[in-house]
């Protein structure tokens, strides 16, 4: 349900500039109602171009010319300089009908890497094709408006996908907007515009840093063959579940997919190595800002190393009670926590004593993390 | 399926193409300006179609020689500026055309492209208002598709910095092969709508035109006139062929708007120009006339001293093409001359001449009002005066003044003798009692012994008309009346030759007279010294009587008819200036009022039809039931129940009629079914008693409703779920 309500957000109707205005929609008289289908709300801006203030001159220049002349030559040329501005309006405005739109927000960014927001375009006009539209993007990461064109031309019933990147440079959230809509089609003489302000917050995650990380005994070992009833990436059956997003399709079960008419996958149980607890001390009076971001990124880092080795067992944010990480989702919403974490005073640190495999966090000066894995020191980010 | 489109590439070839036939309309439009500008715009319109055939060529342009040619183009301009002043018009006409090249083979950027299109749509403007020709109609009716195609190319390549210094490359350049793309891209549906739109704005631009407010200022300030060389047969010396030579061109030279046809006469005189003097062998006109002139500075309207006993009141519009005379055709006395701009107008009372400063190099249109048609004019009084003092016998003196130029014959005694022996001949006892009659005689003479042809034979030494008159071979008008002139001042009696044009052909497909070059025409008129009138004589033989008192002078109407393509073709030409060039104020009232008369009778018809069905009803109402059947009456009754029904609903059905044209989607039935849902759940969340948990699960579903209803479509089977949580909301009670 979560997902329509998101398309709700970021969805627009472009033919309905009064479409989120109730007490308009109460209106019942005749003449206003019909007014306002003449005159819209005012949230469209059209701005004379240089061409423009050309013609208007040129106009100006020939319609003086023509009265002082009686020239109907003048009024001629007048006349259907006055008609191609009348034009002009009509196909602008024919150019915006049916036109619907839609941000598409990257799910999560991370701080270096370049991240893609993307804006879709829908001609949906059944015969009239849309030309010359441009839309004003921008993002928190870029002191910069992007000007995304759509093609020369967009023909009727035509989808379209606007895309253009930028690189985040800090964790935390990243806001995605769309400015606004603008198009001097048909003929340049006019800048319309309409404002709106959509935009979508995406989370950052740390940047991903280089470390060492080598835990003396790798943690605990079990006997070779022996396996554990607990979905890991083993070889024996452990059960059948539905496929889920960011499953890899080599756990396919094809047999089941087919007599179930849907996506089924094998969910394998786990054995060898066992896993790692993560523990992060967010507090004050251990970090400063600078080690503190190292650290987090180191955390970004391992975590994301661990679970793809599937050595990954929880999480555990100091204060706060523990997350087991069975799926990617758990993954990134961890991910989406540490984008925003920040250093804090922390009065109980619950430490699982009984994992001995817990890795933790101390600083080693400004620029360098140290990784413990539960009293002994494992790894350190390499400057 | 993926869209086929022009490339980049493509689309910027596309705006060269438009761009050069652009400059072409424009070099068109200046070819109709006779301007003396003819060689320079054949050298400019070949430097133009080079590179748009090859557009390759530019490229072998060094870039850098591009900052040397701006500076030339401007030494070029003012030189030729200041060698033409005080004409300014040739020396503007090549500016542009110099421009025009530059930007024909300097690479153009959005910039440059606005130039091309408004300096070629200069050039079809100063064309047009120098020309008046109809032709602007077809270039800019041509233009503007072109130019809003071209605008609309440069607003597609206007992608900001994306493309700002993209120039085209001209690689494995081929029309042929882009041609074939632009056939290939071309949606024929979208193509025919564009077309509906261009007639759409051709439409309003009309429209426009028509409802333009006018003010009759009567101070039109003459804007771009070009004046222009005029034919040497309508001068004022005419050799002995220069009319003829006018008569081998079959163009139109004189268009007619009249009352009616049956107010002109069978052979119509269009009088230009007298030439009284005659010298060696040529007739002018004399100093003396010229002398008399009133000349009146910037008039739009002359009012003439003639003054007609009756006075219908017809208007007579001429319109006469440019570069014909500064004389202006005028079959008689009239009472009012109009012009559409102020002129120097000039008035010769004497010879009742009436001339422009200078011949129109453009179509001149001009109305006079109450146009006579006489055979005669009366004498001036100096012409009375002066005639009555001279005696019969008195010789004629060498440099004459009008009158006494119409007696003056400046020939040889042994030419004297020649006319005098031909006089013999037609009255061997030379007793003629009138001008009249004399005419008569020497028409009837002058038609019996001599034939016509525009290949005159006979002209030997000496004076040309004597020696001709001697030869007895064919000759034309002009040796004709010159004869005749001669003949009659040999007699005694004063004469002058006339010029102008005679006859013309009626085109019905518009109802007006055309007089063509090929109609041009000399003829006398001589002074009847019992009425003091001066009377048209025509001897050239097959015009007319050689009796001036016939009936047949009286016949009005039955010309030739022009039929055909041609005539059709020239129909457009006049409604071009009737409707178009000399559109006014009072056209614009005369519309007004035949609208608003059109209105009125609608709206009496209208009227009546009520008045008519209102009685029928009364008449129905006091007898109700005579005529009608039960299921008539039923059927009316179930009908007023709808229409009361439909009123007592009025703004409800409006507001779901505009809401349904707003967003067609409202009928969507997931939305219609969230929407209803909605309203359920929010009657429940007003009722007052509600748990904290009722409440936050209300919000929940509420949200899910909310973005069915109002967000982007959803399909039924993702909304189900939905639907059937609301609906185990609403069975839930409220306070627990």
């Amino acid at each position: 349900m979560a997902d329509i309500r998101a398309d709700q957000k970021t969805w627009q109707d472009w033919t309905d500039p009064d479409f989120f205005c109730e007490a308009k929609r109460l209106e019942s008289r005749f003449f206003p109602l019909f007014f306002r289908q003449i005159v819209p709300a005012r949230t469209q801006e059209t701005k004379l171009t240089i061409t423009g203030w050309m013609m208007i001159i040129i106009s100006l220049g020939i319609g003086s010319a023509a009265y002082n002349t009686s020239s109907n030559i003048l009024f001629m040329t007048l006349s259907l300089l006055l008609s191609s501005f009348i034009l002009s309006g009509i196909l602008s405005h024919m150019n915006f009908r049916k036109m619907r739109w839609a941000l598409e927000a990257p799910s999560h960014l991370q701080v270096g890497e370049a991240g893609m927001g993307e804006v879709d375009v829908d001609n949906r006009k059944n015969l009239f094709p849309t030309m010359g539209i441009c839309f004003l993007v921008e993002s928190d990461a870029v002191d910069k408006t992007y000007r995304l064109y759509t093609p020369y031309v967009m023909s009727a019933r035509e989808k379209t996908k606007l895309e253009w990147t930028f690189v985040p440079k800090a964790r935390g959230f990243c806001k995605v907007r769309v400015l606004g809509i603008e198009s001097k089609f048909p003929f340049g003489f006019l800048r319309k515009a309409k404002l709106i302000d959509i935009e979508e917050e995406v989370p950052v995650w740390p940047a991903r840093v280089d470390y060492t990380f080598k835990p003396s005994g790798n943690g605990r070992r079990f006997l070779s063959g022996m396996t554990k009833r607990k979905a890991g990436q083993g070889n024996d059956l452990l059960n059948l579940r539905h496929y889920e997003r960011g499953d890899p399709p080599r756990l396919i079960h094809w047999k089941a997919t087919a007599r179930m008419n849907r996506l089924m996958i094998r969910q394998l149980a786990e054995e060898g190595e066992s896993g790692f607890h993560l523990f992060v001390d967010p507090d004050k009076e251990i970090w400063d800002s600078e080690n503190f971001e190292l650290m987090c990124s180191l955390v970004c880092s391992l975590a994301d190393d661990l679970f793809q080795m599937n050595r990954l067992e929880s999480i555990i944010v100091a204060g706060e009670s523990p997350e087991l990480i069975r799926e990617i989702r758990d993954l990134h919403d961890f991910f989406n926590r540490l984008a925003v974490i920040q250093p804090k005073i922390v009065n109980t640190k619950t430490m699982f004593s009984s994992h001995s495999n817990t890795i933790s966090f101390r600083p080693a000066g400004r620029e360098r993390v140290l990784v413990y894995v539960g009293d002994n020191e494992a790894g350190q980010t390499n400057s | 399926m993926r869209q086929v489109r022009l490339t980049l590439e493509e689309l910027h070839e596309i705006k060269w193409l438009m761009g050069g036939i652009l400059t072409l309309l424009a070099f068109w439009s200046l070819a109709s300006l006779e301007d003396q500008s003819g060689l320079f715009l054949f050298a400019a319109t070949l430097l133009v179609l080079a590179p748009l055939v090859k557009p390759r060529l530019v490229g072998y342009v060094p870039a850098k020689s591009w900052l040397f040619v701006g500076p030339m183009i401007l030494l070029f301009i003012v030189a030729d500026f200041i060698l033409n002043i005080p004409n300014f018009i040739p020396p503007l006409v090549r500016l542009i055309i110099a421009l025009l090249v530059y930007r024909s083979w300097a690479p153009r950027r959005r910039r440059e492209d606005l130039q091309v299109i408004l300096l070629s749509l200069f050039c079809l403007v100063i064309s047009g208002v120098l020309t008046l020709s109809l032709l602007f109609a077809v270039q800019i009716l041509l233009f503007a598709p072109i130019a809003m195609a071209l605008l609309l190319v440069v607003c597609l390549l206007d992608r900001g910095d994306e493309n700002a210094e993209y120039l085209a490359s001209w690689e494995n350049f081929s029309w042929k092969r882009l041609l074939k793309r632009a056939w290939t891209v071309t949606n024929f549906k979208v193509l025919g709508y564009g077309a509906v739109f261009f007639i759409s704005t051709v439409s309003v631009s009309t429209l426009l035109f028509i409802l333009t407010p006018r003010f009759n200022l009567d101070r039109a300030i003459p804007f771009l006139q070009n004046t222009t060389v005029t034919r040497s047969g309508f001068s004022e010396s005419v050799g002995l062929n220069d009319v003829t030579e006018i008569q081998q061109d079959d163009s139109v030279a004189i268009r007619i708007d009249g009352p009616s046809q049956q107010l002109i006469p069978r052979t119509p005189y269009w009088r230009m120009l007298i030439l009284d003097k005659y010298q060696n062998g040529e007739f002018n006109f004399s100093d003396s006339i010229k002398k008399s002139a009133e000349k009146y500075e910037e008039i739009s309207i002359y009012q003439s001293l003639a003054r007609l006993a009756e006075r219908p009141g017809n208007e007579w519009t001429f319109y006469m093409e440019g570069g014909i005379s500064s004389y202006i055709p005028i079959s008689g006395v009239f009472h009012q001359i109009r012009f559409t701009e102020r002129q120097n107008f000039s008035h010769y009372p004497l010879a009742h001449v009436y001339s422009l400063d200078a011949a129109s190099s453009r179509v001149f249109a001009y109305q006079v009002v109450d146009l006579n048609w006489d055979l005669s004019f009366s004498a001036t009084e100096t012409e009375i005066a002066a005639f009555s003092e001279l005696s019969k016998d008195a010789d004629s003196k060498d440099e004459a003044e009008y009158p006494l130029t119409t007696l003056e014959l400046s020939l040889s005694a042994k030419e004297q003798v020649i006319l005098d022996q031909v006089l013999e001949e037609i009255s061997p006892n030379r007793d003629w009692l009138s001008a009249k009659v004399f005419s008569k005689a020497v028409t009837e003479y002058l038609r019996g012994n001599f034939a016509y042809s525009l290949d005159p034979q006979g002209i030997g030494e000496g004076d040309p008309i004597v020696s001709w008159l001697e030869s007895r071979q064919s000759g034309h008008c002009q040796l004709f009346a010159g004869a005749f002139v001669l003949l009659a001042r040999e007699a005694g009696f004063p004469a002058r030759m006339v010029i102008g044009y005679m006859g013309g052909t009626w085109n019905p497909v518009e109802d007006y007279f055309i007089v063509r070059n090929s109609n041009a025409h000399a003829w006398a008129e001589i002074y009847d010294a019992s009425t003091k009138e001066w009377i048209r004589v025509d001897p050239t033989p097959g015009n007319g009587p050689s009796d001036l008192d016939s009936p047949s002078f009286a016949l009005v109407g039955g010309f030739d008819v022009e039929t055909g393509f041609d005539a059709w073709m020239d129909s457009l030409r006049i409604q071009w200036y009737r409707r178009v060039v000399n559109f006014d104020q009072e056209d614009q009232v005369e519309m007004a009022a035949t609208i608003g008369q059109v209105t009125k009778e609608m709206i009496n018809e209208f009227k009546g039809r009520m008045q008519a069905t209102i009685t029928g009803f009364r008449d129905w109402m006091s007898s109700p039931l005579t005529g009608f059947s039960p299921n008539t009456a039923v059927g009316i009754l179930v009908a007023i129940f709808f229409v009361l029904v439909i009123w007592f609903f009025r703004y409800r059905v409006l507001g779901i009629f505009f809401r349904i044209f707003r967003r067609p989607t409202a009928l969507d039935p997931v939305r219609r079914q969230a929407s209803r849902l909605l309203r359920r759940l929010k009657r429940q969340a007003n009722r007052p008693i509600k748990s904290d948990h009722w409440n936050a699960e209300f919000k929940l579903i509420a949200a899910d409703l909310e973005a069915l209803r109002f967000g982007p479509p959803v399909e039924l089977s993702r909304a189900r779920p939905i639907f059937s949580q609301a609906r185990l909301v609403l069975r839930k009670p409220v306070n627990r």
